[in-house]
């Protein structure tokens, strides 16, 4: 077959979509029915007997007048930007220093250490870090004061809460974070290393140039991933604060079970739903623009 | 290419064994009898080891009894985290359990998937349930549900040791709020910076906002307070009245003026255990916690103190066993049945409570000396013949108990007088009320 | 070497150690409290080893109550058959949508993707619903089908294949090799380290799987780890000595099965695929 018939671009098209057909298949079949109720809900309100009835943009205009909302948004974003942020570069610099370790075997009794943390439910790791950051007894406190630090009284002070459970959510995801750059930077050919260092590239500016741009894909990956984790933080939260103190911590998804489970406003959880959608969106189009479109090809 | 193998033959074995446990435990096959399996759902499981289970025993003592029918329990213990969730996930596909462990103003009210109590059941009811009890597995004035508790208010507890330090009789608690403040001025204790190290009040302000307004019913209530009106279908004028302003007034004042409670220390129970508080509201399972986890605490517990009135016994978690409104008749029929005779069969009502060491919903029972010598006996006794509190069972009442608690914490924490709080708690409920008209 | 290459080397592994120690604090915090009984967690200020390191009362005390080895058992059986499908599935999309060019591409990427944008609980009760429909509530299947293929995976996936070069492909076809064999031995060898990350990952991830189990599964002695954990919490209060027992209870297996399957790991972390 020759390469430039159409025929056979026809063939490579098949091939590609009966590769992707079947988990395709699989998400319109059974997400996608589930993700159209939902959001055709937040058309609709609730009313007493838990029926729904067509409201048109009427939830929207509850939820947006909702003071509860905007602060769960505001938490969400403060929350993402530094749980993310610190995610992201632990994870980077914790890869790039395991990639050097020559020692194959050291290097993975130490990964799998890295991602440890990982093992853990997200509600254990909820309660490990509540008794870790009591105010009184907790051992962090007790470390802090080791080296001369004041106390503080992270999940319990409204100024701290945030950055508390950013802490935790880092503990948690960095080894996720770590496996996926360290398996990309261990995917990159040598040959791209070969190439440079004949090129007399070295250190730093071997990584500025070669490995970070290798590593776009991945690093865009885990960008993405976890930001999709922290606008979703929900099981922590629960466990430890339930939005406290003060509504401090209050976040989107909390916002949304409380009304989906505890308030039977389904109505106005679908709105919310709609809405960490549309931010999650926002950012992976962001992502896929700045980020992913800088794929090398060789 | 034999590491493949191997592992692939240990991942076919897991699913075996997994696909194995699955496909056991189908239905049992028809007896000669009339087989009746109820499904009891339940969250309660860890909050008492034998309360629950002791429901597949009783169905089996029922069984005895009533040789026609093979009936049978199984319980399916919930974990409570997510307990909406699996219910209303199962109700709404026409699956839901036949008999389950949940607060009746929800479930009949809001799902409608509760079956109404048969008549004589109901007045049987009416006459053996203590006064703490008898609202619960009600709706609209229906009975639906048989209570769990019956023990389950608050009541005050005082740490004895503190207080006589602090100078005071522990057998001579605070009869009202206004003394209860006195009390507290001589039981904290503060640090150098001012910071309180030891709480007079140890008042609760950690977790979610429903739990909140909970722990401050008492106050409100004996202002003469009440949060709304349900049939009026608002809270405008009753949330925001002057006696309700008062009793925020005094709440909050606890932490900003009075500074005799903290919301930097702890939340009451632990802060009690520690033994760094003088006086503390909480409900009569505490008092089998401190006995566990605290075994050097000398404790006493009282009646609630009054003010305008007595605070009097509320609960905003009544939970009641409901019948599912969705299993066949003959399923009903018999639950119903086995439900009439523990109701009358005064010893199995009696053996339930004893065994699981709780203070009973029945008050032909409750002079068993399992519950006589309890500490919190006397107080629970004396609170149960005093004053009923106001109740909120009402479909929302998850969402208008939450901005009740938003907005006692704002005031707590001084982000809004009492009175302004209140006005727009108050507000804001009343759109949700008008819903219900 | 150079005293520098030394110096950085020492820098490099302090950095490491020192890391993995303050990320195992909170694991040492629970391992020390989940042998302590009541009264000596509640003590003020906390010591901070037990009495005796040999009270396993609460460990007996989860594994019975919980009825944990048919817990594991089940937990099992669904992270490994998630686990097959998963990355079969994945590796297969990730390579479609990375080397492919096809009508509609970026749509059915957003179908998959865009569901990972939205939040589980929203879609949970619809989900069952379906899932009631096809008779697959309290089954081993439904339990399993909404898990069993991610769009985290597929993102991974396409990601990672997005990095192989297009040459070895367009020689591979030159040759005149087919597509799948293209796949099987050119594709899925040059992607093994994120394969074996997505294998973690996936794994982990399921075996802490939380809602969908909730509300899936109807008999308890179906039920996973997960669901058998949150009994240790109630309304009233938090065992303490007991949740932080069953933390590292339900560690343990993943820690047994990472040390037995660490050899495979060390190969497919380690494979770059392209030696040239």
């Amino acid at each position: 077959m020759k390469l430039g018939s159409t025929s056979y671009s026809r063939k490579l098209t098949l091939t590609g979509v009966f590769f992707i057909l079947p988990v395709f298949l699989y998400f319109i079949v059974l997400y996608w029915y589930p993700l159209i109720s939902a959001f055709v809900m937040s058309f609709q309100e609730t009313i007493p007997g838990l029926e729904l009835q067509f409201a048109g943009l009427k939830t929207y205009r509850e939820v947006l007048a909702d003071e509860d909302f905007w602060r769960s948004l505001v938490n969400t974003m403060l929350f993402a930007v530094q749980a993310v942020a610190a995610d992201v570069l632990l994870a980077l610099i914790i890869s790039i220093a395991l990639y050097n370790v020559p020692s194959a075997s050291f290097r993975n009794v130490l990964t799998l250490l890295f991602v440890l943390p990982t093992l853990v439910s997200l509600a254990a790791a909820g309660f490990i870090w509540e008794w870790l950051f009591h105010p009184r007894f907790g051992l962090a406190n007790q470390l802090l004061g080791l080296v001369g630090l004041p106390s503080l009284k992270f999940l319990q002070d409204e100024n701290q809460v945030i950055s508390s459970l950013a802490v935790i959510n880092v503990w948690v995801r960095v080894g996720f974070s770590v496996l996926i750059l360290l398996a990309g930077l261990q995917s990159i050919p040598d040959t791209y290393f070969d190439a440079a260092k004949v090129d007399g590239a070295k250190g730093l500016k071997l990584y500025w140039f070669i490995t970070l741009p290798l590593l776009l894909p991945h690093l865009g990956a885990v960008l993405l991933l976890e930001v999709i984790f922290a606008v979703k933080i929900f099981d922590i939260v629960y466990v430890t604060t339930q939005g406290g103190p003060a509504g401090a911590s209050d976040m989107l998804m909390l916002y949304l079970y409380n009304n989906a489970f505890r308030f039977y406003r389904i109505d106005k959880a679908a709105v919310t739903a709609v809405f960490i959608f549309l931010v999650l969106l926002a950012f992976g189009i962001l992502q896929r623009r700045l980020l992913a479109g800088r794929r090398y090809e060789l | 290419m034999r590491q493949k193998i191997k592992w692939g033959v240990v991942l076919v074995l897991f699913v075996l064994a997994g696909g194995l446990t699955f496909a056991g435990g189908g239905q049992e096959a028809v007896a000669a009898a009339e087989t009746v399996a109820i499904d009891f759902w339940t969250h309660w499981c860890s909050n008492n080891e034998y309360f629950e289970p002791f429901w597949v025993d009783a169905a089996v003592q029922f069984n005895s009894v009533h040789p026609e029918v093979k009936f049978s329990i199984n319980l399916n213990c919930v974990p409570y985290e997510g307990y909406e969730a699996k219910y209303s996930s199962a109700f709404d596909v026409k699956k839901g359990p036949g008999l389950y462990t949940g607060m009746t103003h929800v479930w009949a009210g809001q799902f409608g998937v509760a079956d109404p109590m048969p008549k004589d059941i109901a007045d049987k009811m009416d006459e053996v349930l203590i006064g703490s009890a008898a609202p619960f597995g009600m709706y609209n004035g229906v009975r639906y549900g048989l209570p769990l508790e019956g023990g389950n208010f608050m009541m005050m507890y005082i740490n004895v040791g503190l207080f006589k330090e602090a100078g005071l009789d522990p057998n001579k608690p605070p009869k009202t709020y206004t003394e209860m403040l006195e009390y507290a001025k001589k039981l904290t204790k503060y640090d150098s910076g001012g910071k309180i190290t030891q709480a007079g009040y140890a008042i609760r302000y950690k977790g979610h906002p429903f739990g909140i307004a909970d722990k401050s019913a008492p106050f409100y209530h004996a202002w003469g307070a009440e949060w709304l009106s349900w049939d009026e279908k608002k809270a405008s004028g009753y949330l925001n009245s002057p006696e309700a302003v008062d009793a925020l007034a005094y709440y909050a004042g606890l932490v900003q003026t009075a500074k005799v409670s903290s919301v930097d220390i702890d939340n009451p129970a632990g802060l009690f255990g520690q033994g760094l508080a003088g006086i503390m509201f909480r409900e009569s399972w505490y008092e089998a916690w401190l006995l566990a986890n605290a075994p050097d605490i000398d404790f006493k517990i009282y009646p609630l103190p009054s003010q305008k009135m007595e605070s009097g016994y509320t609960n905003n978690f009544p939970w009641a066993y409901n019948v599912g409104n969705q299993i066949s008749d003959t399923d009903k029929k018999w639950l119903w049945e086995m439900i009439r005779w523990y109701i009358n069969s005064q010893d199995v009502r009696k053996e339930h409570y004893v065994k699981s060491v709780m203070l009973p919903a029945y008050n032909d029972i409750i002079d068993d000396p399992t519950f006589t010598n309890m500490k919190v006996f006397d107080a629970w006794k004396t609170m149960v013949a005093g004053r009923a509190a106001p109740t909120y069972y009402i479909p929302p009442a998850h969402e208008v108990l939450t901005i009740i608690g938003q907005a006692t914490l704002d005031a707590m924490y001084a982000k809004g007088t009492p009175k302004a709080v209140l006005d727009k708690a108050a507000k804001d409920i009343d759109v949700i009320l008008a819903k219900y008209k | 070497m150079s005293y520098r290459r030394h110096l950085s080397r020492a820098v490099l592994y302090a950095l490491l150690v020192v890391g993995v120690g303050l990320l195992f604090i909170p694991i040492f915090w629970t391992f020390t409290t989940s042998f302590k009984t009541l009264p000596e967690i509640n003590v003020v200020p906390p010591p901070i080893f037990p009495d005796s390191f040999l009270n396993f009362s609460n460990y007996t005390k989860v594994f019975q109550r919980l009825h944990f080895g048919r817990l594991l058992l089940n937990n099992f059986a669904m992270c490994a058959v998630v686990l097959a499908a998963s990355l079969v599935f994945a590796t297969m999309t990730g390579y479609g949508f990375a080397k492919f060019r096809f009508p509609g591409k970026e749509i059915a990427f957003f179908a998959i993707v865009g569901v990972l944008m939205v939040p589980f609980q929203s879609v949970a009760v619809p989900l069952f619903r379906w899932m009631d429909r096809l008779r697959l509530v309290d089954t081993f299947l439904g339990l399993v089908l909404p898990l069993m293929i991610s769009a985290f995976g597929v993102l991974l996936m396409r990601e990672a294949a997005s990095t192989i070069p297009n040459d070895y492909i367009e020689a591979a076809r030159i040759d005149g090799c087919s597509e799948l064999r293209i796949f099987l031995q050119i594709i899925m060898p040059m992607l093994k380290p994120s394969i074996a990350a997505l294998a973690i990952i996936k794994f982990m991830w399921t075996w802490n799987e939380f809602f969908w189990p909730l509300l899936i599964i109807m008999t308890p002695k179906k039920a996973v780890v997960t669901l058998g954990l949150s009994y240790l919490t109630n309304m009233y209060f938090r065992e303490y000595h007991l949740i932080t027992a069953a933390a590292i209870l339900s560690l343990l297996p993943l820690f047994l099965l990472f040390a037995i399957l660490r050899q495979w790991m060390v190969e497919a972390l380690t494979g770059t695929g392209l030696k040239a």
